[in-house]
């Protein structure tokens, strides 16, 4: 099946709209609505893993994997580096703060590149934990 | 170059980047200065060496806007400037004021040099980042208006672009908010709440109109995508803006003695102020990866994009990390701070300036780019400044967290100058990126005259 995109020069967002929703929802869970987010793009990849749309498979699945990656390594060794240092102890905060912010941006960072290939009908994948390209 | 007159804009470059290395060293300086507290003391007390750095700042970014309006107006009017002599002769006056206020600032005692310049007639000196005596500051808007003056008649003569209207409005607003400096009531509480319409407003208002202004125009001349694409792109980036930034301002009310209402008004709308930042990043990426063709100037594609990142990293992130009015309760005016100013200044003013030389420069030299070995030692400059102010400000956050824990925090809560003490390590560090980054910039000026074969004009 041959799928029609719009003129990607003359096309304010010319990718499919599902696959920059599940983009857009993925960061809406990083930086606006921490959880709501997730829970939407669950949601949205419950009811469209199945798409005829390869590209907008490939969003779903990519979002949701970076989710729960991005999301353990985020709050399991922020919590982990709390615990274990003890919250009386300033070098924790020094080292968790630290830890989290770069992370939080890093995984942000990744949500942009999957939003800007979204919009303009590209595929992508996260690296090294994103789910391989069919 | 397509028009003759844009010709101007190349002494306002070579100025800021001479203005610009003068902040560095400063920096690097006053760096020191926190770890050997007596450090050319009492020639350059730390007082004066952080003076200058700031005013360098803001003066060598003015010279930027100044030097990128008059190369882009004319091309986005499709007309010669109205009068090159008179942005020449603004050109002299700007430099030599600024000269001797920096001058004023380093040989002359502050006091002394308020007494002498006329403050007891109109006090307005001896407030962060508006130190200038009184002249300068007249000097500042006499040159502001005579600018606007020179551009507005530009465009009014020639082609109207959202662009270019854009960046209009961003240095309309930059001359008119500049005026609260003169403004200096007794009231502590009013000095700082219409202070901050001068800094606020402009940092994290009309200047980003000017970003925005400046990166579509890059963005267009790299990328070849359609102008109407790349403008509703900057209209939605503008909104964004404006609707968090002016609201945004609350976050400097907390604990000034404004109203209790401005620690929920400056959490939610300060908390939103990364998103244009983010648009804008989302904007640089967009239009590079639909690029309709492959503009041979990589290293000002490398810079708009640098910009984007930087930008939404140094002013969302870490701007986000202590705008919250519970979170900024303890970590107010700690190096904190210094860590959102150093990133937030170099991702979103210092990298669109360097953007739009990068891009201009070579044209103003008569190509379209410069030779693959130039642009190779200038993306490395880029690297190496870019990676230095990340570690910049990695070690000034830390040395901020350990300081709130230490001073504000704990159960038995030190002194300032003991705390100092106790994160020294951190500026430490942060000196030793800080000359990574001074490397990094001289790198970026040896570019300038590495020869080799030019690409031709595009």
């Amino acid at each position: 099946m041959t799928i029609q995109r719009p003129d990607p020069l003359s096309h304010p967002m010319p990718g499919p709209p599902l696959a920059i929703a599940a983009e857009a929802l993925f960061l809406i869970n990083l930086m606006l609505l921490p959880v709501l987010g997730f829970v939407a793009l669950i949601v949205l990849w419950h009811k469209h893993r199945h798409h005829s749309d390869p590209l907008v498979r490939n969003h779903l699945q990519q979002t949701l994997a970076l989710s729960l990656w991005g999301g353990s390594v985020l709050v399991g060794f922020s919590a982990a580096i709390m615990l274990i240092g003890g919250f009386d102890n300033p070098w924790s905060w020094v080292i968790g703060v630290l830890y989290f912010v770069l992370v939080h941006a890093g995984v942000i960072l990744l949500g942009f590149m999957g939003l800007v290939r979204a919009m303009n009908g590209h595929p992508w994948r996260v690296p090294l934990i994103g789910p391989a390209l069919p | 170059m397509q028009y003759k007159s844009q010709a101007v804009a190349k002494p306002y470059f070579i100025a800021a980047i001479g203005l610009f290395i003068g902040q560095i060293v400063f920096g690097l300086v006053m760096g020191l200065q926190y770890v050997i507290g007596d450090f050319l003391f009492p020639m350059l007390p730390f007082n004066v060496a952080r003076m200058v750095h700031t005013n360098l700042l803001i003066v060598w970014l003015l010279f930027g806007f100044m030097g990128a309006a008059y190369y882009m107006v004319p091309e986005e009017s499709e007309t010669e400037l109205y009068s090159p002599k008179l942005a020449l002769a603004l050109f002299w006056i700007f430099l030599v004021a600024g000269a001797a206020t920096v001058l004023g600032y380093l040989f002359v005692p502050y006091a002394t040099l308020a007494e002498m310049t006329g403050n007891d007639l109109l006090a307005t000196m001896g407030r962060e980042f508006l130190e200038q005596p009184l002249p300068t500051k007249l000097g500042i808007v006499v040159v502001a208006l005579a600018f606007l003056f020179n551009i507005s008649m530009t465009m009014l003569k020639g082609r109207k672009t959202a662009i270019s209207m854009v960046l209009l409005l961003g240095l309309w607003g930059l001359a008119i908010f500049f005026l609260f400096s003169f403004y200096n009531p007794h009231n502590l509480v009013k000095d700082k709440y219409y202070w901050w319409w001068v800094v606020h407003l402009w940092v994290e208002g009309v200047w980003e109109l000017i970003l925005g202004a400046l990166l579509a125009f890059v963005l267009i001349k790299v990328t070849g995508v359609d102008r109407e694409v790349i403008e509703k792109w900057l209209y939605v980036i503008i909104t964004l803006t404006l609707v968090t930034g002016i609201i945004g301002t609350g976050h400097h009310y907390y604990w000034i003695g404004a109203p209790e209402y401005w620690q929920w008004w400056g959490s939610i709308f300060s908390a939103l102020e990364p998103i244009p930042f983010f648009a804008m990043t989302v904007f640089a990426f967009n239009m590079v990866n639909r690029r309709r063709r492959e503009h041979p100037n990589k290293a000002a594609v490398l810079w708009a994009l640098g910009t984007g990142v930087m930008a939404f990293l140094g002013a969302g992130v870490w701007g986000f990390l202590h705008t919250l009015a519970p979170v900024n309760y303890y970590t107010h005016g700690s190096q904190i701070t210094a860590a959102h100013g150093h990133m937030a200044f170099y991702g979103a003013y210092v990298m669109v300036v360097l953007t739009l030389i990068s891009y201009a420069m070579p044209i103003l030299r008569g190509r379209a780019a410069n030779s693959n070995k130039a642009q190779v030692v200038e993306m490395w400059s880029f690297w190496l400044m870019t990676i230095a102010m990340v570690f910049i400000t990695l070690f000034l956050t830390a040395a901020g967290i350990l300081q709130v824990w230490l001073q504000r925090v704990s159960d038995t809560p030190m002194g300032f100058m003991a705390t100092q003490d106790q994160v020294a390590l951190f500026y430490w560090m942060r000196e030793w990126a800080g000359v990574a980054f001074f490397i990094g910039l001289i790198l970026y000026v040896i570019s300038f005259f590495i020869k080799g074969e030019s690409k031709a004009i595009a």
